[in-house]
């Protein structure tokens, strides 16, 4: 992933990138939390559910490893064959680490930049 | 130019990304995570541009814009659809009330459309961007998500189709999803109703229950899945509660009206106890009526053999008139008899208001005005019974004025143009309404007013109305009624009419020599019997006697094989130990079919009592008779 090419693409600084990164990160673990409940309690919905989460944020953020596996999870969770998504799950876990490194690296070098990084700082939702 | 906007959506990275795109632009951005808290955030927050997800737990996007278009304050906001499926179906956008559509997609894709959309809320009031989604040109629709919408929507054509109300509400009881059926039951619109609370529905009463059921706190642990009785403005409801699989996300709440369910038990109540009314009544009235006949055959004869204005025969008259009470009071039981069938004769209507009360026990300041239509049609009435009907409703008229006052009584034609209610039909009836300026009838007695055993009186026994109701359905007519507390009642009742009336009942029968006219009379009751006998050989007939149908048809055989056949035979209609009337009157027509025979009964719930003619009857006698009308029935019937 081309960092800098996406900054530009969507019009966000470094932190802003980040910010958006991590609350993907912070998303998707709930989200795996969550497919991990369903496939505990034999869910089909709950698990198509959190899957189509995080398909819908990956898309988002062109994470497209993590978008095709989600959505491999969610087609068969929506036909109620919950067989193989503890393996999908299992490689959806490990695309997820993959992305968390890229971000954790990106983030170190943000803070070794952070008196360079403009000093916009996100102020978080004005959610209920 | 810096406007207003709120952005909802369930996801936070979608939340992100559009709260700092907006903010750069200058703009005031306000975020909810779901329907709902989007629609409490605009109760206090006026966006111009709003940005909602379509696919969303707690009141999705296509509601929500539903709900927002109705809302004054936001009818020129600029709606833009954020939606996950619009690769796979397209998304009939400016149906619900949006002006614009935007596929997801990553986000430097969105980030354009988004800004162009933008322009366009800003160029002036809600200008629409067409009915393109915008951002799928590059998209490929997925089969997987294109059956899963069909499934969707044949989920959604269950759920409206159904004849129960559906909520969905929040673990806090807040309504975020209402099918059809639901709004219908409780008569809120959508926009009112989604993001309001279920509690709120229920009156101070009821709502401490519902309370306690929806937060778990019921004590009646089996209360979950199980229906339960509430009242819902004065309306009943079944409320059934199906705690979501995952609890953190709420209830089902099944609803059903109870309204008609309600009334259709209470009418079966009603038909309970009329039923049980019916059999005491009609076992009384047939012995009572039997011990009667026997009263007022004695007392015939007694009279016949006194001298007028005598000492006993003013006593007998004394007789006479209590003897008349115990009849009246006979016939009053008989509307509840079991088939209770009246006796139907055409009759005019002033005819049957003679006798109706125009004062109350000589007072004065209760009196009765007639207002009668002209060109009244006759009416085919049992006219004793609708005689007590009338009197019953006219009493209770001056029994709903205390101080005072006029019952007035009218009776117009009316023809019915559709059924109305469980009895009457369409076609031509006789309205006769009686009107008071009472106390009226609380609303919610109304309901109840025609149920047996149902008295707001001291010293009622609350079989009056349900009698008149009895009376009304026999007939196939109707009785409605008209109150309000303190302004009065008026009851209208509905009586079946005919053409014009045939006045001439053929007037008193001509005496003629009775010399060696013969009766047999066939009864099981040996005290009738006796007095009837008696009563016929007073008459100057001749007769004999038969304990059952099986003896009256020998007798009868015997003396037509003899050549002194009877010219009319007396059959009682009920023989518990031998052949009743009935049977003996089939064998007896198919013995001589020119048989002149009149059917006796005090028991009026057999359908032959009020059809006697289709049956091969020639006349009626309806026990207890006196002398007078066994002596008219029999000369009516020997004549034909």
């Amino acid at each position: 992933m081309n960092r800098e090419d996406m900054e530009n693409r969507l019009g966000l600084s470094p932190r802003e990138l980040l910010e958006l990164w991590e609350i993907f990160l912070e998303a998707s673990h709930a989200d795996v939390a969550g497919i991990q409940a369903g496939l505990d309690d034999n869910d089909p919905g709950r698990v198509a559910e959190a899957a189509h989460s995080i398909k819908g944020s990956a898309i988002n953020l062109e994470f497209v490893k993590v978008a095709e596996q989600a959505e491999g999870i969610e087609r068969e969770a929506k036909k109620g064959n919950l067989a193989g998504v503890r393996e999908q799950t299992r490689l959806l876990r490990e695309s997820i680490k993959e992305v968390a490194s890229m971000i954790y690296r990106y983030s170190g070098l943000c803070q070794r930049q952070e008196r360079s990084c403009p000093g916009e700082e996100f102020r978080g939702v004005e959610s209920r | 130019m810096s406007m207003s906007i709120l952005v909802v959506d369930n996801h936070p990275v979608m939340l992100k990304f559009m709260t700092d795109l907006l903010r750069k632009e200058g703009h005031h951005v306000m975020t909810a995570r779901d329907g709902l808290a989007a629609l409490d955030i605009l109760k206090g927050f006026t966006p111009g541009v709003l940005f909602v997800d379509l696919i969303m737990p707690h009141v999705n996007g296509e509601r929500l814009c539903r709900i927002i278009r109705k809302n004054p304050r936001l009818k020129d906001a600029f709606v833009v659809i954020l939606s996950a499926i619009a690769a796979d179906e397209e998304i009939d956008f400016l149906r619900f009330g949006a002006n614009a559509c935007i596929a997801k997609a990553p986000f430097d894709q969105m980030r354009q459309h988004v800004l162009a959309v933008l322009k366009q809320a800003g160029a002036g009031p809600t200008p629409s961007g067409g009915s393109r989604t915008l951002g799928t040109e590059t998209m490929q629709p997925r089969q997987i998500t294109r059956e899963l919408l069909t499934v969707k929507r044949h989920f959604e054509i269950v759920l409206e189709s159904m004849k129960e109300g559906v909520l969905e509400i929040t673990p806090d009881a807040r309504i975020v999803y209402a099918n059809r059926m639901a709004l219908s039951i409780i008569g809120r619109p959508e926009e009112l109703l989604v993001a309001s609370s279920l509690v709120d529905l229920f009156g101070d009463t009821e709502r401490t229950r519902m309370e306690k059921l929806v937060h778990g706190e019921e004590e009646d642990r089996d209360a979950f899945g199980k229906p339960l009785e509430f009242v819902m403005d004065g309306k009943p409801v079944s409320v059934k509660l199906i705690p979501l699989e995952n609890s953190a996300r709420g209830s089902i709440v099944i609803l059903e009206d109870l309204t008609e369910r309600k009334r259709m038990e209470a009418q079966l109540i009603r038909a309970e106890k009329m039923e049980a009314i019916g059999t005491l009544a009609g076992g009384i009235a047939h012995d009572f009526n039997n011990i009667l006949t026997a009263i007022f055959g004695n007392l015939s004869l007694a009279q016949a053999d006194v001298s007028p204005g005598s000492p006993v025969a003013e006593r007998l008259e004394e007789v006479e008139r209590a003897s008349w009470k115990a009849k009246d009071l006979s016939r009053q039981l008989l509307p509840f008899s079991r088939g209770g069938t009246p006796i139907k004769k055409r009759v005019s209507v002033p005819s049957l208001l003679q006798h109706v009360p125009l004062d109350w026990d000589g007072d004065r300041k209760w009196q009765t005005r007639l207002f009668l239509s002209d060109d009244l049609w006759d009416v085919e009435v049992d006219p004793f019974q609708i005689q007590q009907a009338i009197t019953h409703l006219v009493t209770n008229a001056f029994e709903a004025m205390p101080e005072g006052g006029t019952v007035r009584i009218n009776a117009a034609n009316f023809f019915a143009r559709t059924e109305n209610g469980a009895h009457m039909r369409k076609g031509t009836y006789v309205k006769i309404s009686v009107a008071d300026d009472g106390v009226g009838i609380p609303d919610a007695n109304l309901a109840r007013v025609f149920d047996p055993y149902f008295t707001t009186k001291k010293t009622g026994k609350g079989l009056g109305l349900a009698m008149v109701y009895t009376i009304m359905e026999r007939h196939q007519g109707g009785v409605t009624l008209e109150s309000r507390p303190n302004r009065g009642t008026v009851f209208h009742l509905y009586l079946p009419a005919v053409g014009e009336l045939n006045n001439g009942d053929g007037g008193k029968p001509e005496i003629q020599s009775r010399q060696g006219i013969r009766v047999l009379l066939m009864d099981d009751e040996e005290l009738i019997r006796g007095i009837a006998a008696q009563m016929i050989q007073h008459l100057g007939y001749s007769v004999e006697l038969a304990r059952e149908g099986g003896e009256a048809l020998t007798l009868y055989e015997k003396a037509s094989e003899e050549g002194r056949p009877f010219h009319v035979v007396i059959l009682d209609l009920t023989v518990p130990a031998g052949m009743g009337g009935k049977e003996a009157m089939e064998k007896l027509l198919h013995m001589d079919p020119e048989a002149r025979v009149i059917v006796s009964s005090g028991y009026s719930n057999d359908p032959i009592m009020s059809d006697y003619a289709s049956w091969g009857f020639k006349g009626l006698l309806e026990k207890p008779y006196q002398m007078s009308d066994l002596e008219k029935e029999l000369e009516r019937v020997r004549q034909q």
